[in-house]
């Protein structure tokens, strides 16, 4: 009987080597993610980030657009959509 | 998409503002919707280039979008990078940093405009004309 304190303590301490081995839980939006035809992906950027630089076409195809074109000059408003 | 277009009207003079048409969020091959059902908006996922070109251009006109669209490539390098699947809004700032990052998806959408605005008007002083 006066092993069963310590072995308690053993367990409690085992248990929380365990918990803190856990990988991170996913967070609601990866789990989101799992939903088929859900395409959501993560990005690393934060805020005072740098913008990644990108060159892309009109819709018309008449025009390359590149972000960095604009650097020093206006601030340019990204509005990333689909037609659904 | 109404309160978008009056900060554009407001600051297109003195910020750019570009639509960034990425891959499509329920299109009828993929992850469909009851809402696009009613409304007729029925899209197949384009596989091509071209194809995406097309619908690209079909929704900035039938959505009547004044914004210039750009269109991302089939490689979804673009949406990737900023994460911007099903949609988003970023303000980048003069010197290329992000300055206001929205969240993904709809429900992050109607806040992401105001914040857009709030920051435009921080900036570039209250819109004029209006």
């Amino acid at each position: 009987m006066k092993h069963t304190l310590p072995l308690l303590a053993t367990l409690a301490f085992a248990a929380t080597l365990a918990l803190a081995q856990q990988p991170p839980r996913p967070n609601p939006q990866q789990k989101a993610g799992k939903r088929p035809g859900d395409q959501r992906a993560q990005t690393n950027l934060r805020v005072g980030d740098t913008a990644p630089d990108f060159k892309l076409k009109t819709k018309d195809g008449d025009r390359d657009v590149q972000l960095a074109s604009f650097r020093g000059k206006k601030p340019v408003v990204l509005v990333f959509g689909s037609y659904t | 998409m109404g309160s978008l277009e009056r900060i554009y009207d407001q600051f297109k003079d003195r910020a750019e503002f570009f639509m960034v048409y990425i891959r499509e969020a329920h299109p009828t091959d993929g992850w469909q919707v009851p809402q696009n059902e009613r409304q007729g908006v029925l899209v197949k996922d384009p596989k091509t280039l071209d194809e995406r070109n097309k619908v690209a251009a079909q929704a900035c006109s039938m959505l009547k979008i004044k914004l210039p669209c750009l269109v991302d490539g089939m490689d979804d390098a673009v949406n990737r990078s900023y994460g911007a699947w099903p949609d988003r809004i970023y303000v980048v700032d003069k010197d290329g940093k992000i300055a206001v990052m929205g969240a993904q998806g709809p429900a992050g959408f109607p806040p992401s405009v105001s914040a857009a605005r709030s920051w435009l008007e921080q900036n570039l002083g209250a819109a004029r004309g209006n």
